[in-house]
């Protein structure tokens, strides 16, 4: 009875061939760019914001406290709550820090626009390129990098047991430039603010963070929360008059 | 008994000779004993305890524990090839957790053997009503007495007689869960404490695990089976309201199978089937069905798609373009009449009509069968690189103590 044991290396024996996928646009996937001539694209961007989705008040996990789209900058969390706009243009000004970062610090210099949204979005969320995975079993990918061993990286990101579900995802914009179904961002503010309504009535918000969603709401709506009090009702047409 | 107990290799270090007399214990009997330590070097559970009964000299004693049923296979049985499963003991059985530092419990001390034996626990006064299944009751919340998952009684508590401590832990997840006013599939009625004598047969960990099995109280309310971790996963078979539910830790995924027939499903990030043979949706009813993103159908197969109505018409209705395209030959076959109106119609003329757009194929690159698909996710047969939920730190438990 044969057992195997689970393998913190890339080989022939778990390497994906990603030659039997489809590659959704070769010229992204195989055109080499100087990594100062390239830029984060729309569709990553989009990638980014649909995985995080906005949310207008605070909310705390794993003790990290977090507004919009997770961004945790202290005067967006303390103040009256991040409208969706407000909490991109925030976003986005994070992620251009991080991709500046991210040319001086990365190995190559020139990649596939591919290879450079697939790299940046890791950075973003790890803040290293040098491994992934978890303490239990780490894929150090820095080499593979270096010599641009591409599948080998994909495999690694694949197989990552921290954050899967994302550096799968990753793997695919990597080798095939399959960014996934693109989700315009009227519609996650929608099922965001759908998600708002939710939390709110079922009472697992607290009085700031309430404070913030019925601000978000009306001023994404128009339209009040239920059961919000007359003078919360007033001090709001009022702050946003 | 004394032998058996040695040849498991469990140390009965000495044959009892408090009385003076050889290989007489003359401590026989059961005694009341406190737990002084529960860890135990040999992982055989045994418990040190103190029994007053035994005087104020080496009142701290190593006891075996006894568990309500188990056992193992005749270690005589056992072959030489000790890598074989054949040729080795096997166990089974209940393992319980040991009881905490300071509870009492009793210890039985036969004729023959020196090491008492733990046969149960003593419940204390007041000190049960998270047992049977973790009720929720009243609590003290906000600066007053409300319902919601409820702690042991403090025990410096003189006030309000049944407010007990808030289960903060428990009720943020029934917040999280949207459950924390569903008395039912949220809070839990299951208490050691509801009524006497109980109608409730319940097992919990002491991190807050919990199975229940549950007669339901004088009103027929809380007939239920159920099984829940500490952080809010659950299965919960109810009787009184005739339903079955399941839900994760956040409560973003959910099913339920009520009684009327209905099944209702919840997913916040996605239903994914996958099915090697036919997906059948009958339904004696309407289909409906809407997506606020997009609908994606597609057939790979030489039937590819067929629609048709018996009685009623086929509407279709687009709010911008609608493009058909053909590989082949188009075919518009009517047994009437054929209308067609619009501002201006084009036949083979200087304007080509727009291609129609495919539906979009997504790399299925966690599988090993099914390669693309519109789908975005596409479940296999295990080991199935797309789960998501995985643990890398091999198990670990001991074999030989010393």
């Amino acid at each position: 009875m044969p057992v195997t044991n689970l393998q913190s290396t890339i080989d022939a024996k778990n390497l994906i061939d990603y030659s039997l996928f489809t590659n959704m646009d070769a010229t992204t996937t195989n055109t080499l760019v100087n990594l100062s001539d390239l830029e984060a694209s729309d569709k990553i961007i989009n990638f980014k914001l649909r995985l995080i989705n906005w949310k207008g008040y605070k909310s705390t996990r794993d003790g990290v406290t977090t507004i919009g789209y997770k961004s945790t900058n202290v005067d967006a969390i303390a103040g009256t709550g991040l409208i969706e706009s407000a909490a991109y243009t925030l976003y986005i000004e994070m992620f251009k820090d991080k991709e500046r970062i991210f040319k001086k610090v990365f190995p190559l210099s020139t990649l596939t626009q591919s290879q450079y949204d697939a790299m940046l979005s890791l950075y973003i969320a790890t803040s290293t390129f040098s491994y992934v995975g978890t303490e239990d079993r780490k894929f150090y990918i820095l080499d593979d990098i270096k010599d641009r061993k591409w599948d080998h990286v994909a495999t690694a990101l694949t197989l990552s047991g921290l954050d899967r579900t994302t550096r799968q995802l990753e793997a695919k914009i990597l080798m095939l430039s399959d960014y996934g179904s693109y989700k315009d961002r009227a519609l996650i503010k929608e099922q965001s603010l759908q998600h708002l309504i939710k939390d709110y009535k079922t009472n697992q918000l607290t009085d700031e963070q309430k404070t913030q969603a019925e601000y978000v709401y009306y001023a994404e709506t128009n339209r009040f929360l239920t059961n919000m009090t007359e003078s919360k009702k007033r001090l709001l047409v009022k702050q946003l008059s | 008994m004394a032998g058996i107990i040695k040849s498991d290799g469990v140390r009965v270090s000495n044959r009892a000779k408090q009385g003076g007399t050889e290989n007489i214990n003359t401590l026989h009997g059961i005694y009341i004993a406190e737990v002084i330590t529960n860890a135990d070097s040999l992982y055989t559970g045994r418990i040190t305890v103190r029994i007053a009964d035994f005087g104020s000299k080496n009142t701290e004693t190593i006891c075996l524990l006894a568990v309500p049923f188990g056992g193992h296979t005749k270690i005589s049985d056992s072959g030489k090839d000790v890598t074989l499963d054949s040729e080795t003991t096997v166990s089974y059985g209940m393992w319980p957790q040991p009881p905490e530092v300071g509870t009492n419990v009793v210890v039985a001390f036969t004729s023959t053997v020196e090491q008492g034996i733990v046969i149960g626990s003593l419940i204390a006064k007041d000190r049960n009503a998270m047992m049977g299944g973790r009720s929720s009751g009243n609590v003290y919340a906000n600066g007053e007495v409300s319902t919601g998952a409820a702690m042991e009684k403090n025990p410096h508590d003189n006030s309000d007689p049944d407010a007990k401590p808030l289960d903060t832990h428990l009720q943020s997840i029934l917040n999280q869960q949207g459950l924390s006013l569903d008395y039912v599939r949220g809070h839990s009625q299951s208490s050691a404490r509801r009524e006497s004598p109980s109608k409730v047969f319940g097992i919990t960990t002491r991190d807050g695990h919990v199975f229940t099995l549950d007669d339901g109280d004088e009103t027929g309310a809380s007939k239920n089976i159920r099984l829940r971790t500490k952080d809010g996963a659950q299965i919960l078979l109810d009787d009184s309201k005739g339903f079955i539910f399941v839900t994760t830790q956040s409560g973003d995924a959910w099913i339920e199978m009520n009684n009327e027939g209905k099944v209702d499903i919840y997913s916040k990030g996605g239903v994914n089937v996958h099915t090697e043979g036919d997906y059948n949706v009958h339904a004696k009813g309407s289909i409906n069905m809407q997506a606020e993103q997009g609908v994606n159908i597609k057939s790979t197969g030489g039937d590819g798609i067929k629609m048709e109505t018996t009685v009623g018409g086929i509407d279709v209705y687009s709010a911008l373009d609608i493009k058909m395209e053909s590989a082949a030959n188009y075919h518009l076959l009517v047994a009437g009449n054929q209308i067609i109106k619009g501002t201006r119609i084009d036949f083979n003329g200087s304007m080509a009509p727009d291609s129609a757009t495919k539906p979009t194929v997504q790399n299925q690159t966690v599988n090993d069968n099914v390669l693309t698909s519109v789908a975005s996710r596409v479940p296999e047969h295990h080991p199935w690189l797309g789960v998501n939920g995985v643990e890398e730190k091999p198990p670990v438990n001991k074999g030989r103590t010393a």
